[in-house]
This record gives structure tokens, C-alpha cells and sequence, in this order.
């Protein structure tokens, strides 16, 4: 079955065996660096309620620049009640096709399909990216958030991952004169004591972001945060008043000069990039 | 037998042995039957979400046994530092249990170069936050579940199944009128309630209710996100006649998923 949506170029269609090399390509290219290499053939090849009638692909000019995937599961309502249900799992588009409402068209082809009607399921749920909770999903197919009584817990252990992204941020930095030149205004050696996490020593110059222990001894600043509010200010959409507003209700505690805490304030977009807060 | 070199007088650790998956799916349920929003488990379900996991190897599965060699907890770890699964024995000493699981998954986590370890837990249990407390592990808010109802009539009944005693107090013909119903679900939906019994129908003839809401208002009743009184008062519940609000406010207090959800993060994908 084929459907043509608004856009009359991009042909929507169920998954054939010939695009699953070009699906799987898309999803790496996509979600790079999560669960690397085999990560599509485990979730759905391997996966013992794939059903490739569930995988709607998006082509333009015969090739894929889009995919929504989808997975039967019967879930838990209550002690005595379980359903058949629809997990929404990984819906890709190419980042040269955004914005040309093809995530919207993947996501209600499957829904008007025979198909899906055919699988009898009660509700579909997913696990959304945030940011496109209001200008897709809502909107598009009503999902509401579910009464989750789930919590997580996190140990950090060390700052391998932290060091190896600022590798990556100071190569950056280095090759950006805009950057150079607000980071030779910084200086600064900072401490941050995150939650239990061990301690964070940065030290913050022209020459980039580096941990270094020798800052423990001699430090400008230490901010002590746990890790629910980090988490909180990196989800919020503004996130300079979400800062002002822990600094406030004193789950963010700043000790040093006010003058390095000032300038500090007004370099906020450094520590965007050193914890990778999302935008 | 691979054994782990913690363990107590009480308990030890071992890793993963072919047929321990019937008790580890025993555990599973005893521990997280009364949740909602977790897949039920299947041996091919479990093998494939934890076993078959491409950052889970059968070495990373760590298993709890007591002195008479039953199982009574497990740990699946990723070399991401995910615990993918927790689960205890609640006739246990889940403490204890926990704490041996979580070190080894903290000591496997450490050998695989992965910088923090992870896992899920209902926020309600207290035991697992004492362990986590202890061995120092900060608590956060999960990815949240987003849910999209695909058939309000199928929930209907099957809200109504578990309320049916309840139900016996609403004998009613309703008529809900969707505003604004998607393409793929009808507009209105019949529900003719007697003696705890709900029938769907096409059209209600001549109903004794007429409930008229939106999709979402509606869905989020249905899994209690709303509280239907606030609702009708805000003007996004409309009843007719006007005077049938207690019914109409019983019914929804009754058809509504009760249970919380709890999502190992095993079921992410």
C-alpha cells in the first residue's frame, strides 16, 4: 500500500525488504552514537514482535529520508488486566527533509492503515525527545503524558565521558576566533560538586576546558548542585531563569568572589557546552 | 557455576545460567505486578530486552541465590553502565539483595570503561532508595512515557472490567461525543451500563447521559492526568441533562487506569 501525503514528491509507503539497509543507514546516521553498529537489527530484526507491516518509510526520489517504527507489546494495566499495545519506537527524517511535515505523515499513515487497525491494540505510547512533544506529537496523534512512578538513580563514577566531549569542545573552540576570544576573558578555575558524583575540578581559559586536579587546591569558584537540578535547568526552555530559580531556592550553592561569580553568569553558554545541556 | 567474589553468609552472586530465566521472570512479577505500563514478560520477550541486548553478555547478568540455591534477585548491566533490569524477591531481604547486585553492577560498570551506572525503580520503593542512598547514587527524573489512546471503546471495556462490583452503582445509557475525533476513531461511542456490565454500542437510541469532551480531556480521565470534577468546572466536560454530573463523575472516578506505571529501562529499546 501506498499513500501520497501534502507534498506530492515524498511517497510514503510499508517497509520492503530492499529498503532495510537504507532504514538502518538512516536510524545510525540519526541516532549516532547510540548503542552503535547492530542497534537496528537487534531492536527490530531480532526482535521476536517485529513486524515489518508496522515500518512505514518516507522516499523522495526513490530514496529514504524518513522512517517510523512500530512494535506490538502487550503491556501491564493492572494486577489483573494486561493489553495489546504499540510501542512508537524510532521515527527518523533526514536532517536535509525536516520541516516539510513528513514526521507528521509518518507518524498518521500507520494509523490509518489496515494493518494497524488489524493488530486491535488499545493505545500507542513512546518514549518522546521533549522538544517535539508540543510541535508534533500533541498535536499530530494526542499523546499525553502517562501517570509514570518511575525513578532513576545515577552514580557517577568518574568524568571519562565529560573528558572525552571536552576534547571534542576544545577542538572546536580552538578553530572558532569568536570562542577564543570569550574564553581568554574567562579564566577561571571552578569546582563543582555535583550530587554524590566525585568532584569536578575545571579549569576554564583560552586554551579550552580541561579537568584538572590542581584546581581543587586553588579554585575561584565551587558550585555544589545535586543532580535532579542540573538535570532540570539542561531540560528547561529558559534555561538562565531556571538557574536564577535553583540559585534562589538554594539548590544551587555558588562560593567565591562576586565578581568571578558575575562573570561567570554572564558566560553561561560555557557550561551549555562542558554539560552538553540541551538547547 | 560463576560465581562473583561478593556475597554475604546469607546470599551470593553468580552470573547468568541457561533456565535461570523462569525465576528471573518470577521475580520479575512479584515485584512489579500491581504497576502498569511495563511490557509483560515472555522468555523470548526477556531474552531479546536483556539477554540478547547487544551491550548485555550472560556475564553481565548477575544473579542473587540464597543458601538453597534459589534465585531470589538479579541485575542485567550493560557496558553503558545501564542496569537494565533490577529486580528482588520481596519475601527477601531486599536491602541486602540490592546491594550486592548493584556493587557488582558498579564493579562490572567500572571494568567496562563506562563512567556512571544507571537504573529504574518505582519511586515508591523504598527499599532500593535506602541501598541507592547508601552506595551513593543520585536520583533524577526518567525519560517521560508519552501515551495516545488508539481505541476508546476497547478501553472502555477493559477500564470496566476491573470496576465491574463498583459499576453496579451507574445504570445509565451514555453517549460520549468526541470533539474533534481524529480520522482513525469514531465520533461517538454508546456505553450501556446495567448491573456492572458495560456494552458498547454504535449509537445510543436515546441516551439517559450525553457527555461531550475533547480527545485529550478524554484520554487524560480515562488515565487519571485529570481529575473529571475540575474538568467539568472548567467548562472541557459538558453533561446533559446538567443534572446528571454525579453519574457522570462516579463513572469516570470508576473507568480510569488506577495503577501507576512503572517502565524498567529495559523496555526503552
Amino acid at each position: 500500500m501506498t499513500l501520497r501525503q501534502k507534498d506530492p514528491s515524498y511517497l510514503y509507503s510499508v517497509l520492503r525488504t530492499e529498503d532495510e539497509d537504507a532504514v538502518k543507514a538512516l536510524v545510525k546516521n540519526v541516532f549516532s552514537g547510540f548503542l552503535e553498529g547492530d542497534y537496528w537489527d537487534w531492536k527490530f530484526k531480532r526482535n521476536p514482535d517485529f513486524d515489518p507491516s508496522l515500518v512505514v518509510v518516507a522516499e523522495k526520489d526513490g530514496a529514504i529520508v524518513g522512517c517510523n517504527h512500530w512494535l506490538v507489546r502487550e503491556l501491564r494495566f493492572s494486577s489483573k488486566l494486561k493489553a495489546r499495545t504499540i510501542l512508537g519506537a524510532d521515527i527518523a527524517v533526514d536532517t536535509k527533509h525536516r520541516r516539510q511535515g513528513i514526521g507528521k505523515s509518518l507518524l498518521l499513515f500507520l494509523r490509518s492503515s489496515e494493518a494497524f487497525k488489524e493488530k486491535g491494540a488499545v493505545l500507542s505510547y513512546m518514549f518522546p525527545n521533549p522538544d517535539m512533544i508540543n510541535p508534533l506529537y500533541r498535536p499530530a496523534v494526542y499523546y499525553i503524558a502517562a501517570p509514570n512512578k518511575t525513578t532513576r538513580y545515577t552514580k557517577v563514577l568518574n568524568w571519562s565521558k565529560l573528558k572525552k566531549r571536552l576534547e571534542i569542545l576544545n577542538r572546536r573552540l580552538s578553530t572558532d576566533n569568536v570562542f577564543k576570544e570569550k574564553m581568554s576573558s574567562l579564566k577561571i578555575k571552578a569546582v563543582f560538586k555535583i550530587g554524590e558524583a566525585p568532584v569536578l575540578p575545571l579549569r576554564i581559559d583560552e586554551r579550552g576546558v580541561e579537568v584538572n586536579e590542581a584546581v581543587i587546591e586553588n579554585t575561584d569558584v565551587t558550585f555544589r548542585i545535586d543532580l535532579a537540578t542540573l538535570q532540570s535547568i539542561g531540560g528547561a526552555k529558559h534555561k538562565t531563569l531556571r538557574l536564577i530559580k535553583a540559585f534562589l531556592q538554594g539548590k544551587l550553592k555558588v562560593t567565591g568572589k562576586l565578581s568571578t561569580i558575575v562573570r561567570l553568569y554572564r558566560n553561561f553558554w560555557i557550561f551549555r557546552e562542558i554539560f552538553s545541556l540541551r538547547n | 557455576m560463576g560465581l562473583v567474589e561478593q556475597g554475604t553468609a546469607e546470599y551470593k552472586v553468580r552470573t547468568f545460567q541457561d533456565g535461570d530465566e523462569v525465576e528471573i521472570l518470577r521475580i520479575f512479577e512479584d515485584c512489579y505486578y500491581e504497576y502498569a505500563g511495563y511490557v509483560v514478560r515472555t522468555p523470548e520477550y526477556w531474552r531479546w530486552c536483556c539477554l540478547e541486548r547487544p551491550d548485555v553478555s550472560r556475564n553481565s547478568v548477575f544473579v542473587v541465590i540464597d543458601r538453597l540455591e534459589t534465585p531470589v534477585g538479579y541485575a542485567v548491566v550493560g557496558k553503558s553502565g545501564n542496569v537494565w533490569e533490577l529486580s528482588v524477591n520481596k519475601a527477601s531481604n531486599v536491602e541486602e539483595i540490592a546491594k550486592l547486585l548493584l556493587k557488582a553492577a558498579i564493579d562490572f560498570t567500572l571494568k567496562s570503561g563506562a563512567s556512571s551506572v544507571s537504573l529504574h525503580a518505582p519511586i515508591e520503593d523504598e527499599a532500593i532508595r535506602a541501598v541507592c542512598n547508601k552506595l551513593g547514587f543520585d536520583e533524577n527524573k526518567p525519560p517521560d512515557v508519552f501515551v495516545s489512546v488508539l481505541d476508546f471503546k476497547r478501553l472502555f471495556l477493559l477500564l470496566a472490567k476491573d470496576q465491574k462490583e463498583q459499576l453496579k452503582q451507574v445504570n445509565e445509557d451514555v453517549e460520549v461525543r468526541l470533539r474533534g475525533a481524529p480520522t482513525w476513531m469514531a465520533s461517538r461511542i454508546g456505553l450501556k451500563i446495567r448491573n456492572g456490565n458495560v456494552r458498547i454500542l454504535e449509537e445510543v437510541q436515546k441516551p439517559t447521559v450525553s457527555i461531550e469532551l475533547d480527545t485529550i480531556t478524554l484520554s487524560k480521565l480515562l488515565l487519571q492526568q485529570e481529575n473529571s470534577f475540575f474538568m467539568w468546572l472548567r467548562g472541557r466536560v459538558s453533561v446533559k441533562p446538567f443534572w446528571k454530573i454525579r453519574s457522570v463523575l462516579k463513572l469516570f472516578s470508576l473507568l480510569n487506569m488506577k495503577a501507576s506505571w512503572f517502565t524498567p529501562l529495559s523496555d526503552y529499546g
